[in-house]
């Protein structure tokens, strides 16, 4: 992807927030260019030569720019992806599978935060022979996520890098463990399930599963049988991320 | 639900089905969806075999469970019943 502006602030913004991703500076007018320009007083963002956002705060402009860029290299994935926060410590990888607005973000940031690599907090994208490729896109924090993980807050949605929690990038290694988290319990469980839990969960938060279903099933399969599955039920994400991180060490 | 207990039960032919530990999991590509067995559902989901009909399932599980027929008749068929409803199973 390229992404294209005439503000060397934003362009240092966008720059930071990728910077945990490998980039490549270069012009390009492929599938996936991006531009903002700005006029009057609007802020105008184009995929494609086509507009997709116009907002009045250069700040809003970064983090619409990271959801398009993530829905598109996501839905254009080759590979079998799921909806999933990721992290990594040592030997262990684990996978954090939920729909959008389930906590998935800042229970990932936590655990990053407690001392686990960053992997992802949106995509966990296997190989076919089952291991994991780092999806490290910038964590998209809402304000009281933010203040919770002590994070300097910016607008409605604050953008942060592992590093900024105090963490770095990790590498991708096979799967070892599937939480299935709840929020909003009152009290906290973190009890083990059938790996055929697993089986259900890296189908049903699949991106693209329906492209080579049979695959995807497979993989599913065969990743589901070296997996450690467990339920959690938690209201504290660092909390949570503490017992994860007691458990899984 | 088959329309007696002599129709033959059949696993539909685009299911997939992968054994792990103890439990079967079992792919519908047509419906994305994943179903799970129980272990009573997967004794069940491995005497459909295209030959068998209800009664002689039942038969054969109060045998291996050593129970009456009485006993496991109705858990059965209502298992029968949601393996069919779910398109993993027809009965003919």
């Amino acid at each position: 992807m390229t992404v294209v502006t005439q503000d060397s602030g934003l362009g240092d913004d966008i720059a930071r927030a990728f910077n945990e991703f490998e980039m490549t500076a270069r012009r390009s007018r492929g599938r996936w260019t991006f531009q903002i320009t700005k006029t009057k007083d609007r802020w105008k963002l184009y995929h494609d030569s086509c507009q997709v956002g116009s907002y009045p705060r250069v700040d809003d402009v970064v983090p619409h720019l990271v959801a398009i860029m993530n829905r598109t290299a996501l839905e254009d994935a080759a590979r079998f992806a799921i909806h999933s926060g990721a992290i990594a410590m040592g030997l262990r990888t684990v996978a954090i599978p939920a729909e959008s607005g389930h906590g998935k973000t800042t229970l990932t940031a936590a655990l990053v935060k407690a001392g686990f690599d960053y992997l992802s907090d949106e995509a966990l994208v296997f190989d076919d022979d089952g291991s994991v490729v780092p999806y490290p896109k910038p964590f998209a924090l809402s304000e009281w996520s933010a203040r919770k993980l002590g994070v300097p807050i910016r607008g409605e949605e604050t953008l942060a890098t592992a590093s900024d929690l105090g963490g770095k990038v990790g590498e991708g290694g096979r799967l070892t463990d599937l939480i299935l988290s709840e929020y909003g319990h009152e009290y906290l469980t973190l009890e083990p399930l059938p790996k055929s839990q697993a089986v259900a969960a890296l189908i049903q938060y699949s991106f693209n599963h329906y492209k080579d279903p049979a695959r995807a099933f497979r993989i599913a399969t065969d990743v589901a049988r070296d997996l450690s599955v467990w339920r959690l039920e938690y209201d504290d994400p660092i909390e949570a991320a503490e017992v994860i991180s007691n458990t899984l060490r | 639900m088959p329309e007696t207990r002599s129709d033959v039960l059949k696993r539909n032919e685009h299911i997939i089905a992968t054994e792990i530990d103890d439990d079967i999991c079992l792919y519908d590509p047509l419906t994305e969806r994943v179903t799970v067995l129980n272990q009573t559902a997967t004794d069940i989901w491995y005497l459909i075999d295209g030959e068998r009909d209800l009664a002689e399932i039942v038969d054969t599980l109060a045998v291996s469970y050593g129970v009456g027929v009485q006993k496991i008749s109705d858990e059965v068929a209502k298992t029968v019943e949601s393996l069919i409803g779910a398109k993993l199973v027809e009965g003919s």
